[in-house]
């Protein structure tokens, strides 16, 4: 090769641009499993699950102890090995067997299977299918067999319940950042899509942390980066700034990672509100632009609550929270432009939460602190704010060492992460019940 | 069909001032200088060249959403100058316009409002300097420049676009199919690459190529 045929190499070698995405298929038992056949338990029956476990066989998936939580259908399995997980149903059978089953993973590496578990020992199966909810005790097992991929489940695996859960609704907010995924997580859903935030009470969190930008014609929708790149949307027509397209536009023209819309925050409140049993939402501004038309959508979303909370009918009583972050100087300014405007209207100011300082969350009179975890657990600050009626969520905490750290020594009131399962599983280990709750709650 | 017209514009309006360059150039040179001519291409010249051709846009259209038609075929023209050197490397320098995709979403009513037709185009204007070479009868190019990306819509009678400027490659593969001395054509297939904005197609052009004068 000649130095003409060199030089043209290199050229066309400098264009080549390898990308190479892993992408995990969330296994699924081909025929809808047993579940098909059963009859779903209720959501009172399914809080029996709930508890701290000892993995009694194979402790090779989800390592000797777990925590298990329940969501509306789910019940989910949360553990410290590799912020594993696994989401499953529960019914009972013709044959008066109630089954568990579904999938687990593990959300940073490619690793994922099937689980089928059965209720034992058979009275509580029985009582199940009664339509009784009995109380667990360390009798109270899930005996089964895990699988990887799509294989069927045939590696043994046994769980023992051991305890109570430790206090955690409506006190110790565990927050998925962006919802249940990073981007980089294999959990088939995009950050701040409603699909990922159906998925964050499955694998642990009880709130979501979303990103607030708002679209040329001034609505506010969930969305992280100023633009639309390729590592959260797809679509040939949808690139640029998230504030040069209308609405229609993005909707139009835009899906995230796996082909979700892009959610306006109108959706996400409605959807989080009436589907799920999140308890808040941390609404983090990222433009001083999405303030006010969020704080009108907060403020209404109250008065919807507060009239559903004070009618007759306790069936639609719900408590949820929505907090405005104030997360810069120029937010804040547009949270002081913001709360003019609304009282000038009439309307009353929604609650906020202020990631400067706690001499900020006390003169703005905010319901919570947002700190970064890089300054520490400050705990004379967390207490501090404390005092003055409001809490602490830090962000952003994924590992196992400073989720403990934070825990034990910040002793906060929630915290947001990516490893809700991790996060939650730590702080029914070494956790502390706070004594206040940042959310706004009724 | 503006664009369409400017590329075919764009077109006309190279080849003919290819040939009138060229001719030009022939009227006033002496009997001398026309044998040197003869030797191209061990004498160095100016050239202009044209291409033209259709283009196929990499990529899909968002089909979560309500996307109907989706048509990624378009149409590039160029006009650019090379240096042609004794050398082996012609360096270059080209500006071209690319009609890219264009596509119909079909909304509902929303938060946007009465729902309607969302137009959709794709177009780029690109300005790349590049070095280009002739290796028998294949002339491969490589070209580093910048491409004005314009996505525009139009919904409920409201236009609007908006645009990007991301850094562009192209790298060409054109073979010779016609060299007349002084003017030459080429097939020429072309990969551009706008990561930045994640705009990649491919050109199918038609290349027409003429020497202004001879150094």
């Amino acid at each position: 090769m000649n130095s003409k045929h060199a030089l043209l190499f290199i050229a066309a070698a400098s264009l080549l641009h390898c990308e190479q995405s892993d992408e995990l298929t969330i296994p699924m038992f081909p025929d809808g499993g047993l579940l098909r056949t059963g009859q779903p338990l209720s959501r009172d029956q399914l809080m029996m699950f709930e508890g701290l476990y000892s993995v009694t066989k194979d402790a090779a998936l989800f390592g000797g102890q777990v925590a298990v939580r329940t969501s509306p259908g789910t019940v989910s399995v949360l553990s410290e090995k590799n912020a594993g997980f696994s989401v499953l149903g529960a019914a009972c059978l013709p044959d008066r067997r109630v089954v568990v089953e579904g999938y687990w993973q593990y959300p940073t590496l490619l690793d994922a299977g099937l689980v089928r578990l059965f209720v034992g020992p058979p009275e509580f199966a029985d009582a199940l299918c009664d339509g009784e909810t009995p109380d667990p005790d360390t009798s109270f097992e899930l005996d089964g067999h895990y699988g990887n991929n799509n294989e069927f489940p045939r590696l043994p695996l046994e769980l023992r319940w051991s305890k109570q859960l430790k206090a955690w609704r409506g006190r110790f907010f565990n927050v998925a950042h962006h919802g249940a995924c990073e981007n980089t997580d294999h959990c088939g859903t995009a950050p701040n899509s409603l699909e990922s935030i159906r998925l964050a009470e499955r694998v642990g969190s009880n709130a979501a942390e979303l990103d607030v930008r708002i679209t040329r014609d001034g609505i506010p929708i969930l969305f992280h980066d100023p633009g639309l790149s390729r590592t959260l949307v797809r679509g040939t027509f949808c690139n640029g700034q998230v504030a040069d397209l209308s609405l229609a536009e993005l909707m139009g023209s835009c899906e995230l990672r796996y082909g979700e819309l892009i959610p306006t925050v109108q959706q996400t409140l409605d959807m989080m509100v009436n589907e799920t049993e999140l308890e808040g939402v941390y609404l983090d501004m990222k433009v001083p632009g999405a303030v006010l038309p969020t704080s009108r959508l907060v403020v209404k979303l109250m008065a919807d609550l507060e009239a559903r909370n004070t009618n007759s009918d306790p069936s639609d009583d719900r408590t949820f929270g929505a907090l405005i972050a104030i997360t810069t100087d120029e937010v804040l300014t547009a949270w002081h432009e913001a709360k003019a405007q609304l009282t000038k209207e009439g309307l009353p100011i929604p609650p906020c939460l202020a990631e400067q300082d706690p001499e900020t969350v006390i003169a703005e009179g905010c319901r919570a602190w947002g700190p970064t975890w890089t300054n520490g657990p400050q705990p004379e600050n967390v207490q501090k704010v404390r005092d003055a009626g409001a809490g602490t969520i830090f962000w952003t905490i994924n590992q196992s060492e400073f989720i403990d750290e934070f825990l034990t020594t910040g002793k906060p009131d929630g915290i947001i992460t990516a490893r809700a399962a991790l996060l939650f599983y730590r702080y029914q280990m070494i956790g502390t019940v706070p004594p206040v709750r940042p959310m706004p709650m009724p | 069909m503006t664009h369409l017209r400017f590329i075919q514009g764009l077109v006309v309006a190279t080849a003919c001032a290819v040939s009138g360059l060229a001719g030009a150039v022939s009227v006033d040179q002496p009997e001398s200088q026309k044998k040197e001519l003869s030797k191209a291409p061990e004498a160095s010249s100016l050239e202009v060249f044209g291409s033209f051709g259709p283009t196929i846009l990499f990529g899909d259209p968002a089909t979560a959403g309500y996307q109907a038609s989706f048509g990624r075929v378009g149409l590039i023209g160029e006009l650019g100058f090379a240096y042609r050197s004794w050398y082996f490397i012609d360096p270059f320098i080209s500006v071209g316009y690319a009609s890219l995709a264009r596509g119909q979403a079909v909304l509902p009513d929303g938060e946007w409002g009465v729902g309607g037709t969302l137009e959709q185009k794709l177009r780029t204007w690109i300005i790349s300097p590049g070095i280009t070479s002739d290796l028998w009868r294949f002339r491969p190019r490589f070209a580093l420049g910048v491409a004005i990306i314009v996505q525009s819509f139009e919904f409920n009678g409201v236009e609007s676009s908006s645009t990007q400027t991301p850094l562009v490659a192209q790298l060409g593969l054109g073979f010779n199919v016609f060299d007349e001395g002084r003017t030459r054509l080429d097939l020429e297939m072309r990969g551009v690459l706008a990561n930045g904005a994640d705009v990649n197609f491919m050109t199918l052009d038609v290349t027409l190529r003429g020497d202004l004068f001879y150094f």
